[in-house]
Protein backbone atom coordinates (compact mmCIF):
# COMPACT_ATOMS: atom_id res chain seq x y z
CA UNK A 1 0.00 0.00 0.00
CA UNK A 2 2.87 2.44 1.26
CA UNK A 3 4.56 1.69 -2.15
CA UNK A 4 1.73 2.24 -4.30
CA UNK A 5 1.62 5.42 -2.48
CA UNK A 6 4.65 6.45 -3.17
CA UNK A 7 5.23 5.68 -6.60
CA UNK A 8 1.90 7.58 -7.05
CA UNK A 9 3.20 10.87 -5.31
CA UNK A 10 6.52 10.07 -8.20
CA UNK A 11 4.49 10.30 -10.75
CA UNK A 12 1.96 13.21 -9.74
CA UNK A 13 5.44 15.32 -8.98
CA UNK A 14 6.85 13.81 -12.06
CA UNK A 15 3.80 14.76 -14.48
CA UNK A 16 3.09 18.24 -12.62
CA UNK A 17 6.76 19.46 -13.36
CA UNK A 18 7.01 18.54 -16.71
CA UNK A 19 3.59 20.17 -17.53
CA UNK A 20 5.40 23.47 -15.51
CA UNK A 21 8.48 22.73 -17.69
CA UNK A 22 6.91 23.00 -20.73
CA UNK A 23 4.58 26.35 -20.13
CA UNK A 24 6.98 28.55 -22.06
CA UNK A 25 7.35 26.22 -24.69
CA UNK A 26 3.70 26.02 -25.35
CA UNK A 27 3.14 29.75 -25.57
CA UNK A 28 1.54 31.33 -28.77
CA UNK A 29 4.20 33.82 -30.36
CA UNK A 30 3.51 37.19 -29.85
CA UNK A 31 2.02 37.92 -33.24
CA UNK A 32 1.95 41.45 -34.55
CA UNK A 33 -1.24 42.65 -35.73
CA UNK A 34 -2.00 44.87 -38.86
CA UNK A 35 -4.15 47.51 -38.66
CA UNK A 36 -2.63 49.95 -35.95
CA UNK A 37 -2.41 53.70 -36.99
CA UNK A 38 0.70 54.79 -37.32
CA UNK A 39 2.17 56.28 -34.13
CA UNK A 40 2.44 60.71 -34.03
CA UNK A 41 5.30 62.12 -31.67
CA UNK A 42 2.93 64.92 -31.47
CA UNK A 43 1.10 62.54 -28.69
CA UNK A 44 3.96 61.93 -26.48
CA UNK A 45 4.08 64.31 -23.21
CA UNK A 46 7.56 64.96 -22.02
CA UNK A 47 5.85 66.87 -19.36
CA UNK A 48 3.04 65.21 -17.82
CA UNK A 49 1.08 66.16 -14.47
CA UNK A 50 3.38 64.94 -11.57
CA UNK A 51 1.85 61.92 -9.25
CA UNK A 52 4.64 62.65 -6.78
CA UNK A 53 4.16 66.16 -5.63
CA UNK A 54 6.55 67.98 -3.54
CA UNK A 55 6.85 67.75 0.35
CA UNK A 56 10.08 69.29 1.37
CA UNK A 57 8.31 71.83 3.21
CA UNK A 58 7.06 69.08 5.90
CA UNK A 59 9.06 68.52 8.71
CA UNK A 60 11.72 65.34 9.07
CA UNK A 61 9.16 63.61 11.27
CA UNK A 62 6.68 63.04 8.50
CA UNK A 63 9.48 60.87 6.61
CA UNK A 64 10.47 57.25 6.88
CA UNK A 65 13.53 56.59 8.79
CA UNK A 66 14.73 55.00 6.49
CA UNK A 67 17.75 53.05 8.18
CA UNK A 68 15.29 51.57 10.42
CA UNK A 69 14.17 49.34 7.71
CA UNK A 70 17.51 47.63 6.34
CA UNK A 71 18.31 44.23 7.58
CA UNK A 72 22.19 44.69 8.78
CA UNK A 73 22.18 40.97 9.21
CA UNK A 74 21.74 39.91 5.84
CA UNK A 75 23.38 43.21 4.57
CA UNK A 76 26.64 41.37 6.92
CA UNK A 77 25.58 37.82 5.67
CA UNK A 78 25.85 39.38 1.97
CA UNK A 79 29.26 41.01 2.93
CA UNK A 80 27.60 44.51 1.90
CA UNK A 81 28.43 47.43 3.05
CA UNK A 82 26.17 50.39 3.49
CA UNK A 83 28.03 53.51 2.42
CA UNK A 84 25.73 56.15 3.52
CA UNK A 85 21.83 56.88 3.32
CA UNK A 86 21.00 60.83 3.02
CA UNK A 87 17.79 62.47 3.20
CA UNK A 88 17.40 65.02 0.27
CA UNK A 89 14.99 66.23 -2.95
CA UNK A 90 14.35 64.20 -5.50
CA UNK A 91 16.09 67.00 -7.74
CA UNK A 92 19.62 66.33 -5.67
CA UNK A 93 19.74 62.89 -5.97
CA UNK A 94 18.49 62.90 -10.16
CA UNK A 95 21.94 65.45 -10.10
CA UNK A 96 24.05 62.89 -7.88
CA UNK A 97 22.77 59.45 -10.20
CA UNK A 98 23.81 62.08 -13.12
CA UNK A 99 20.29 62.15 -14.81
CA UNK A 100 18.76 65.07 -16.95
CA UNK A 101 17.12 68.32 -16.22
CA UNK A 102 13.85 66.85 -17.49
CA UNK A 103 10.90 65.73 -15.66
CA UNK A 104 11.60 61.88 -14.26
CA UNK A 105 9.69 59.41 -12.64
CA UNK A 106 6.60 62.01 -12.74
CA UNK A 107 8.27 62.56 -9.65
CA UNK A 108 8.99 66.42 -8.27
CA UNK A 109 12.48 67.71 -8.16
CA UNK A 110 11.08 69.51 -4.85
CA UNK A 111 9.92 65.98 -3.30
CA UNK A 112 11.82 64.29 -0.34
CA UNK A 113 14.01 61.04 -1.19
CA UNK A 114 16.11 58.60 0.41
CA UNK A 115 19.63 58.42 -1.39
CA UNK A 116 20.89 54.99 0.07
CA UNK A 117 24.44 53.97 -1.64
CA UNK A 118 25.75 50.39 -0.77
CA UNK A 119 28.70 48.81 -1.44
CA UNK A 120 29.14 44.72 -2.32
CA UNK A 121 32.32 43.20 -3.47
CA UNK A 122 29.86 40.39 -5.43
CA UNK A 123 26.45 40.28 -5.35
CA UNK A 124 23.78 38.07 -7.27
CA UNK A 125 21.63 40.09 -9.16
CA UNK A 126 18.65 38.30 -10.19
CA UNK A 127 18.75 40.26 -13.70
CA UNK A 128 22.21 40.73 -14.19
CA UNK A 129 23.23 37.15 -12.95
CA UNK A 130 27.11 37.02 -10.44
CA UNK A 131 27.99 40.83 -10.36
CA UNK A 132 30.94 42.12 -8.49
CA UNK A 133 33.07 45.40 -7.43
CA UNK A 134 29.39 46.58 -7.36
CA UNK A 135 28.58 50.24 -5.70
CA UNK A 136 24.66 50.76 -5.41
CA UNK A 137 22.12 53.69 -5.29
CA UNK A 138 18.92 53.43 -4.00
CA UNK A 139 16.07 55.29 -4.17
CA UNK A 140 13.35 55.91 -1.72
CA UNK A 141 10.41 57.95 -1.55
CA UNK A 142 10.95 59.61 2.06
CA UNK A 143 7.02 60.02 2.45
CA UNK A 144 5.74 56.27 1.92
CA UNK A 145 9.38 54.37 2.19
CA UNK A 146 8.60 52.52 -1.22
CA UNK A 147 11.60 51.29 -2.63
CA UNK A 148 11.80 52.76 -6.61
CA UNK A 149 15.18 51.27 -8.31
CA UNK A 150 18.88 51.61 -8.40
CA UNK A 151 21.58 52.48 -10.20
CA UNK A 152 24.59 50.28 -10.43
CA UNK A 153 28.36 50.65 -10.99
CA UNK A 154 30.69 48.30 -11.30
CA UNK A 155 32.03 44.62 -12.85
CA UNK A 156 28.42 44.27 -13.84
CA UNK A 157 29.21 41.39 -16.51
CA UNK A 158 27.89 40.39 -19.61
CA UNK A 159 24.17 39.94 -19.62
CA UNK A 160 22.63 39.55 -23.30
CA UNK A 161 19.24 39.52 -24.15
CA UNK A 162 20.11 36.03 -26.02
CA UNK B 1 15.09 -0.51 3.71
CA UNK B 2 12.77 -0.69 0.50
CA UNK B 3 11.19 2.54 2.05
CA UNK B 4 14.37 4.37 2.60
CA UNK B 5 15.19 3.59 -1.38
CA UNK B 6 11.53 4.79 -1.99
CA UNK B 7 12.62 8.39 -0.21
CA UNK B 8 15.84 8.96 -1.71
CA UNK B 9 14.21 8.19 -5.21
CA UNK B 10 11.77 10.98 -4.46
CA UNK B 11 14.23 13.61 -3.33
CA UNK B 12 16.41 12.69 -6.45
CA UNK B 13 13.23 13.24 -8.45
CA UNK B 14 12.79 16.58 -6.89
CA UNK B 15 16.36 17.23 -7.29
CA UNK B 16 16.81 16.80 -11.13
CA UNK B 17 13.36 18.51 -11.84
CA UNK B 18 14.48 21.68 -9.53
CA UNK B 19 17.75 21.55 -11.77
CA UNK B 20 15.97 21.92 -14.42
CA UNK B 21 13.72 24.87 -13.66
CA UNK B 22 16.93 26.97 -13.44
CA UNK B 23 17.06 27.32 -16.95
CA UNK B 24 16.56 30.76 -18.56
CA UNK B 25 13.92 31.38 -21.63
CA UNK B 26 13.10 34.22 -24.34
CA UNK B 27 10.82 34.97 -27.02
CA UNK B 28 10.79 37.69 -28.85
CA UNK B 29 10.55 39.50 -31.72
CA UNK B 30 13.78 41.34 -33.39
CA UNK B 31 13.67 44.27 -36.22
CA UNK B 32 17.05 45.21 -37.45
CA UNK B 33 16.16 47.87 -39.82
CA UNK B 34 18.18 48.86 -42.75
CA UNK B 35 19.41 52.18 -41.38
CA UNK B 36 19.05 53.43 -37.93
CA UNK B 37 16.59 54.03 -35.67
CA UNK B 38 15.44 56.52 -33.31
CA UNK B 39 12.96 55.30 -31.39
CA UNK B 40 10.67 52.14 -31.34
CA UNK B 41 6.69 51.77 -30.21
CA UNK B 42 4.41 48.72 -28.92
CA UNK B 43 1.44 48.13 -27.64
CA UNK B 44 -0.23 45.35 -25.83
CA UNK B 45 -2.95 44.39 -23.07
CA UNK B 46 -1.97 43.35 -19.92
CA UNK B 47 -3.03 39.54 -19.13
CA UNK B 48 -2.24 36.86 -16.35
CA UNK B 49 1.70 36.92 -15.62
CA UNK B 50 3.20 34.66 -12.94
CA UNK B 51 6.40 34.28 -12.63
CA UNK B 52 6.30 31.63 -9.42
CA UNK B 53 8.67 34.20 -7.39
CA UNK B 54 8.78 32.94 -3.55
CA UNK B 55 10.93 34.64 -0.70
CA UNK B 56 13.46 31.96 -1.60
CA UNK B 57 13.85 32.62 -5.60
CA UNK B 58 15.01 34.96 -8.38
CA UNK B 59 12.40 34.06 -10.60
CA UNK B 60 10.94 36.72 -12.92
CA UNK B 61 9.21 37.00 -16.20
CA UNK B 62 8.60 40.66 -18.15
CA UNK B 63 7.10 41.50 -21.27
CA UNK B 64 9.05 44.78 -22.60
CA UNK B 65 10.64 46.41 -25.69
CA UNK B 66 14.54 46.73 -25.76
CA UNK B 67 16.64 49.91 -28.56
CA UNK B 68 20.17 48.54 -28.69
CA UNK B 69 21.83 51.95 -28.98
CA UNK B 70 25.57 50.97 -29.72
CA UNK B 71 27.43 48.25 -31.25
CA UNK B 72 28.66 46.70 -27.89
CA UNK B 73 24.35 46.34 -27.45
CA UNK B 74 24.33 49.10 -24.63
CA UNK B 75 19.76 49.30 -24.47
CA UNK B 76 16.98 51.29 -23.22
CA UNK B 77 14.40 49.06 -22.10
CA UNK B 78 10.67 49.81 -20.57
CA UNK B 79 7.73 46.91 -20.18
CA UNK B 80 5.82 45.45 -17.65
CA UNK B 81 6.91 42.79 -15.03
CA UNK B 82 6.38 40.10 -12.39
CA UNK B 83 8.81 38.91 -9.85
CA UNK B 84 11.80 39.53 -7.96
CA UNK B 85 13.29 42.88 -8.16
CA UNK B 86 16.58 43.50 -6.28
CA UNK B 87 16.36 45.52 -3.05
CA UNK B 88 20.11 45.83 -1.28
CA UNK B 89 20.16 45.71 2.23
CA UNK B 90 16.89 43.82 2.04
CA UNK B 91 15.67 40.41 1.08
CA UNK B 92 14.59 40.06 -2.37
CA UNK B 93 12.11 42.08 -2.91
CA UNK B 94 8.43 41.17 -5.34
CA UNK B 95 7.74 43.67 -7.57
CA UNK B 96 4.82 43.55 -10.50
CA UNK B 97 4.39 46.25 -12.34
CA UNK B 98 5.87 48.87 -15.34
CA UNK B 99 10.07 49.39 -15.12
CA UNK B 100 12.81 50.94 -17.46
CA UNK B 101 16.30 50.13 -17.27
CA UNK B 102 19.21 50.75 -18.80
CA UNK B 103 22.68 49.04 -19.54
CA UNK B 104 25.89 50.71 -20.83
CA UNK B 105 28.54 48.58 -21.86
CA UNK B 106 32.38 49.48 -22.82
CA UNK B 107 34.06 48.79 -25.68
CA UNK B 108 34.42 45.01 -24.65
CA UNK B 109 30.77 44.13 -23.88
CA UNK B 110 31.09 44.64 -20.11
CA UNK B 111 28.34 46.68 -18.68
CA UNK B 112 29.52 49.06 -16.61
CA UNK B 113 26.06 50.68 -15.75
CA UNK B 114 22.80 49.86 -15.14
CA UNK B 115 19.26 51.55 -13.89
CA UNK B 116 16.56 49.74 -13.27
CA UNK B 117 13.55 51.76 -11.78
CA UNK B 118 9.98 51.15 -11.41
CA UNK B 119 7.13 53.11 -12.94
CA UNK B 120 4.34 54.04 -11.20
CA UNK B 121 1.29 55.53 -12.05
CA UNK B 122 -0.44 53.27 -15.27
CA UNK B 123 -3.11 50.75 -14.21
CA UNK B 124 -1.66 47.35 -13.82
CA UNK B 125 -5.04 45.85 -13.77
CA UNK B 126 -5.65 42.94 -16.42
CA UNK B 127 -7.13 43.90 -19.16
CA UNK B 128 -5.75 47.23 -19.59
CA UNK B 129 -4.28 48.46 -22.37
CA UNK B 130 -0.92 50.74 -23.01
CA UNK B 131 1.25 52.06 -25.06
CA UNK B 132 4.97 51.77 -24.91
CA UNK B 133 7.35 54.16 -27.04
CA UNK B 134 11.65 54.71 -26.49
CA UNK B 135 12.44 58.18 -28.79
CA UNK B 136 15.18 59.81 -29.22
CA UNK B 137 14.29 63.30 -28.40
CA UNK B 138 17.54 65.41 -28.27
CA UNK B 139 20.54 64.96 -29.69
CA UNK B 140 21.42 61.86 -27.12
CA UNK B 141 18.47 62.27 -25.39
CA UNK B 142 15.93 58.99 -25.29
CA UNK B 143 12.48 59.88 -23.64
CA UNK B 144 10.88 56.90 -22.27
CA UNK B 145 7.21 56.54 -22.09
CA UNK B 146 4.03 54.73 -21.29
CA UNK B 147 0.32 56.26 -22.59
CA UNK B 148 1.80 58.62 -24.37
CA UNK B 149 3.66 59.88 -21.04
CA UNK B 150 7.26 60.72 -20.23
CA UNK B 151 8.72 58.51 -17.34
CA UNK B 152 12.66 58.28 -17.77
CA UNK B 153 15.12 60.59 -19.78
CA UNK B 154 18.86 58.58 -20.66
CA UNK B 155 21.75 59.46 -22.60
CA UNK B 156 22.54 57.30 -25.09
CA UNK B 157 24.51 57.18 -28.42
CA UNK B 158 22.27 59.19 -31.58
CA UNK B 159 21.15 56.68 -33.25
CA UNK B 160 19.95 52.80 -32.12
CA UNK B 161 20.79 49.65 -34.10
CA UNK B 162 17.94 46.93 -33.09
CA UNK B 163 14.59 46.69 -31.38
CA UNK B 164 13.13 43.84 -29.84
CA UNK B 165 9.85 43.16 -28.37
CA UNK B 166 8.77 40.07 -26.42
CA UNK B 167 8.69 37.80 -23.42
CA UNK B 168 11.55 37.24 -21.53
CA UNK B 169 12.12 34.96 -18.39
CA UNK B 170 15.05 33.53 -16.31
CA UNK B 171 13.14 30.35 -15.96
CA UNK B 172 11.29 27.17 -16.59
CA UNK B 173 8.47 28.07 -14.06
CA UNK B 174 7.39 31.21 -15.18
CA UNK B 175 4.01 31.71 -16.83
CA UNK B 176 2.30 34.08 -19.50
CA UNK B 177 -0.87 34.48 -21.15
CA UNK B 178 -0.90 35.33 -24.62
CA UNK B 179 -0.07 39.39 -24.64
CA UNK B 180 -0.24 39.51 -28.03
CA UNK B 181 2.31 42.76 -28.45
CA UNK B 182 1.44 44.45 -31.76
CA UNK B 183 1.70 47.81 -33.01
CA UNK B 184 5.39 47.53 -33.47
CA UNK B 185 6.64 50.53 -35.25
CA UNK B 186 10.04 52.36 -35.76
CA UNK B 187 11.20 55.77 -35.50
CA UNK B 188 12.92 57.09 -38.27
CA UNK B 189 14.38 59.57 -40.05
CA UNK B 190 11.66 61.73 -38.23
CA UNK B 191 8.87 60.09 -39.04
CA UNK B 192 7.05 56.65 -37.70
CA UNK B 193 6.89 53.59 -39.52
CA UNK B 194 5.30 49.97 -39.58
CA UNK B 195 8.43 47.71 -38.55
CA UNK B 196 10.44 45.98 -41.24
CA UNK B 197 10.68 42.27 -41.73
CA UNK B 198 12.27 41.25 -38.95
CA UNK B 199 12.26 37.41 -37.22
CA UNK B 200 10.77 35.74 -34.15
CA UNK B 201 13.25 33.84 -31.98
CA UNK B 202 13.19 31.75 -28.81
CA UNK B 203 15.48 30.39 -27.09
CA UNK B 204 16.32 28.04 -24.35
CA UNK B 205 19.99 29.21 -23.13
CA UNK B 206 20.41 26.40 -21.51
CA UNK B 207 18.59 23.97 -23.54
CA UNK B 208 18.50 21.30 -25.77
CA UNK B 209 16.79 22.82 -28.34
CA UNK B 210 16.98 25.93 -30.22
CA UNK B 211 14.80 27.17 -32.97
CA UNK B 212 13.82 30.49 -35.06
CA UNK B 213 10.76 31.03 -36.99
CA UNK B 214 10.82 33.87 -39.06
CA UNK B 215 8.44 36.22 -39.79
CA UNK B 216 7.65 37.15 -43.28
CA UNK B 217 6.56 40.74 -42.66
CA UNK B 218 6.11 41.41 -39.32
CA UNK B 219 3.30 44.04 -39.92
CA UNK B 220 1.03 41.58 -41.62
CA UNK B 221 1.00 39.35 -38.95
CA UNK B 222 2.31 36.19 -40.82
CA UNK B 223 4.36 33.65 -39.20
CA UNK B 224 6.37 31.56 -41.14
CA UNK B 225 5.67 28.12 -39.77
CA UNK B 226 8.92 26.02 -41.06
CA UNK B 227 11.20 25.54 -37.75
CA UNK B 228 14.86 25.21 -37.63
CA UNK B 229 15.81 22.83 -35.12
CA UNK B 230 19.48 22.26 -33.79
CA UNK B 231 20.24 19.92 -31.05
CA UNK B 232 23.47 21.93 -28.93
Amino acid sequence: MKRRLILAVVVLVGILFTFRGSALQGLEPDQVCGGDSLMDSNLLNSNPELLFSANNHLNESNFVDILKTIDYKLLQQEEGKLNSAKLMTFGEYAKIVGWDNRPQLRMSSERMVWYVEFYYPSMDHPRLGSISDVTVISLYDAETGEHLGCSYYGDLGQYRLE
Amino acid sequence: MKLKIYRLLICLVVVILLSIGTVSAHYHAIAVPSSQIDGGHFRTTIRDLDSGWTPYNSNWILHAMWLATDTNSSWIEVGFTDGSFQEPGKSRDFYRGFYCTEGKRDSTGNIVLYNEYKIIGPSTSIGTTHNFDIQRDGSTTWGVYVNWNLYRSFNHTPKALEMHVGLEANNYYSESERWNEHGFQIYQDGIWKYWPSGQLVKTHIKGSIYWVEKYKSVYTQTVDTSIIQEVR
